[in-house]
């Protein structure tokens, strides 16, 4: 009687769970989030970047100069000049129906960088002094010993110490030279000892592509995996953004939305509209959306988030000062 | 049917055990319900690693440049070191790249591949006279890949010394059973051998989109791959051969036996011959060429995934048994067919259509049919899955 007693409370508690997990409407989003420093925060001050390699040919500087552009040039903030000859390239294409023309880059920044590398291998001879023992395993009395000591033997065997890291100081200028932000260090570095070690070329890449994530992460905002919370606008559409279908859900609400009168538009829907766009990157048509919802309804709270998710990661006008 | 006849069936029977034990089931039941009750075509479609790539159709290889070719030699007389540095030839690297890119990219992708070298003499005006008139259909280029590679290796080498615990093991049988008479064991100081050659490849490329003038950074790529010949394979000569399994040859190696045959392909090649002498260099260079061709085909061609897509149960039903069976010819002449009556252009029959447009390979009209079905029929959560999963997958 009791057991079942029990039974049925845990039977009405997890129905409670299940009930509660199916209605609340989060889904994972993976979206921008700002810098921890929100003031070094560039993505609304630059257009484009151009690294500045100080040392071209040296090979520290060649792999350095690529993981940052490699890095950059999958943030959708900022367009990045290609490390090829422009005009190199433009004249090879001349003879090829390629007529090349001037671009407009808008508001420029300069990112130079000096890299203190240390990479210090230290070959040694690593020795030990070890017994050498002679067994019988047959002895099973436990006066006399299974093993005995016959002698000893210096074992010598080479080792390679090493020790690498990588100081990187950045400095982010505008087209006047002056700096954008307060010039950025960071240091990063590995350690083996073995008899086999990798090599310079590995242990440069590795190291650079991580500093490079680091100094990007500091100036720029990164993708991360948040909950966002789904208020409850058109079912359909709400099906539609969990499915993976952005660009129809916001078509749909579009058009939803344009048959409603002014007075009878809801939050939630506009919300969602807003949503449909942060899927596809698109912040700030995300961001106008929000601001609609949010004059609709100023005290919703997930809106209000939203918004500030949003202004935080595109620009810092309103937090900087 | 049956199987959620079933499921019921068992749910009761449990209901009286234990409620905790449904709680478990339940899902298990709902799942088997429903692969038993939706029909689903499976088929498997192709996919860019980037929506960019989509647009080009002429991508040209342009620079492919050797940072660094270096060769570290070192030697290790049981810690006794030795190192030396020199030069490592790699007897054209760079043309071997390139033509070997040229040949897989434009087996492995859709692209029109051109060598832009070769390419802007014929097109300049220092060779007016065999510039091509006709036959050349390629309009513009799209797209430039610039490649860079720096290669090291490490020779290594030496002894080092171990103990080695060496055991004997005698018996004898005395009627059925066996006796031991002799176990022990006896401690020896060895030397061993090692010899690795690792290649360490940097690999850099950018990817520049041409379009209207301009010159844009499409993409970068960065990658480092080793080829290594792997721990104490100590060869004599070059022409080793190694039947069955890889030997290792001290202790400290202690990769799986796929990571051994993943560095095979070094012993793999053939041997370049000049006048009977195995040539090396040339060796290595077709190894690296591979590597690196290897390394820079996922980046820009498309490639193969396994698409499952809801059957419309609704739809004209001689097509769907078509599609019940796969048979997806029949299936798309058959909606064909139907919908051309203006009556039966229903939701079900567009978004099957679309279902076999997909299916055979043609995602951009697929999209299309199931934008025109999601008009008629907004709900649809078919509908609303597949679009979702196309949109996905950057097709």
């Amino acid at each position: 009687m009791n057991i079942n007693y029990i039974n049925q409370k845990i039977f009405v508690a997890c129905l409670i769970l299940l009930f509660s997990a199916g209605c609340t409407t989060t889904v994972p989003l993976r979206t921008w989030v700002p810098p921890h420093a929100v003031a070094q925060n560039i993505a609304a001050r630059v257009d484009y970047l151009i690294i500045v390699n100080s040392h071209k040919g040296e090979l520290v500087y060649d792999i350095f100069e690529d993981a940052l552009r490699e890095r950059f040039s999958a943030l959708p903030f900022l367009k990045v000049e290609a490390s090829s000859n422009t005009a190199e390239v433009a004249l090879q294409l001349k003879n090829y129906n390629f007529i090349p023309a001037l671009q407009s880059k808008g508001r420029v920044a300069f990112l130079s960088y000096e890299i203190n590398e240390i990479n210090d291998v230290q070959r040694l001879q690593a020795s030990r002094v070890v017994n050498l023992r002679r067994c019988n395993n047959l002895i099973k009395s436990k006066n006399r010993k299974r093993c005995r000591i016959t002698g000893r033997a210096i074992i010598k065997q080479g080792v390679q110490n090493l020790r690498y890291s990588q100081k990187v100081i950045f400095n982010l200028t505008n087209q006047e030279g002056h700096k954008l932000i307060a010039v950025q260090q960071i240091k990063r570095g590995y350690q083996k000892k073995g008899k086999l070690i990798p090599d310079e070329i590995l242990l440069r890449k590795k190291v650079s592509d991580l500093i490079a994530r680091e100094y990007s992460k500091l100036v720029l905002p990164f993708r991360k995996n948040i909950e966002v919370e789904m208020l409850s606008g058109d079912s359909i559409a709400v099906e539609m953004i969990e499915k993976g279908a952005y660009r129809q859900a916001f078509k749909r609400l579009e058009k939803l939305l344009a048959q409603q009168e002014r007075s009878d538009k809801s939050a939630e829907n506009i919300y969602l509209q807003g949503l449909a766009l942060e899927f596809q990157s698109e912040l700030s048509g995300a961001l106008s959306y929000y601001r609609e919802a949010l004059l609709i309804d100023p005290e919703n709270e997930t809106i209000v988030k939203a918004v500030n998710r949003i202004k935080a990661a595109t620009s810092q006008k309103n937090k900087s000062a | 049917m049956t199987f959620s006849a079933c499921a019921n069936n068992n749910l009761f029977k449990h209901c009286r055990m234990s409620c905790l034990k449904i709680i478990k089931l339940i899902p298990l039941f709902l799942i088997f319900g429903l692969i038993s009750c939706t029909n689903k075509l499976q088929f498997s479609t192709s996919i860019a690693p980037s929506a960019d790539l989509n647009s080009i159709r002429t991508l040209a290889i342009g620079d492919v440049r050797l940072l660094q070719n270096e060769e570290l030699v070192l030697n290790d007389n049981r810690g006794n070191w030795r190192e030396s540095v020199r030069k490592f030839t790699t007897n054209g690297l760079e043309k071997l790249v390139k033509r070997s890119l040229i040949s897989n990219l434009s087996r492995y992708s859709a692209y029109n591949i051109v060598d832009l070298a070769v390419f802007s003499t014929i097109f300049s005006d220092k060779l007016k006279t065999v510039k091509p008139v006709g036959g050349l259909k390629i309009k513009g280029i799209d797209a430039v890949l610039n490649l860079r590679i720096g290669i090291k290796v490490i020779s290594q080498k030496g002894q080092f010394e171990s103990v080695k615990s060496f055991r004997r093991h005698a018996s004898r049988k005395s009627g059925k059973k066996w006796i031991t008479t002799e176990d022990s064991s006896m401690d020896r100081k060895i030397t061993e051998t090692y010899q690795t050659r690792t290649v360490t490849v940097l690999l850099s490329g950018e990817l520049l989109k041409v379009s209207a003038g301009k010159i844009k950074l499409l993409s970068t790529f960065s990658e480092v791959a080793l080829i290594s010949k792997g721990n104490g394979i100590a060869p004599t000569s070059f022409a080793q051969s190694l039947a069955g399994n890889l030997s290792s040859f001290f202790s400290g190696d202690e990769r799986s036996k796929e990571e051994k045959i993943s560095n095979l392909p070094f012993l793999d090649l053939k041997h370049l011959t000049q006048n009977a002498m195995p040539n090396a260099a040339a060796n290595l260079a077709q190894r690296l060429a591979l590597q690196i061709t290897n390394m820079i085909l996922p980046k820009l061609s498309r490639y193969t995934v396994l698409a499952t897509r809801t059957i419309d149960a609704g739809g004209d039903g001689t097509a769907v048994e078509y599609l019940k069976l796969a048979e997806v010819l029949k299936a798309k002449k058959r909606i064909e067919e139907v919908i051309s009556n203006p009556d039966e252009k229903t939701a079900e029959n567009l978004y099957n259509l679309g279902i076999c447009y997909e299916a055979l390979g043609d995602p951009s009209i697929a999209m299309q049919l199931y934008e025109e079905a999601l008009e008629l029929d907004q709900a649809n959560s078919n509908i609303i899955e597949a679009l979702g999963a196309l949109q996905d997958n950057r097709i």
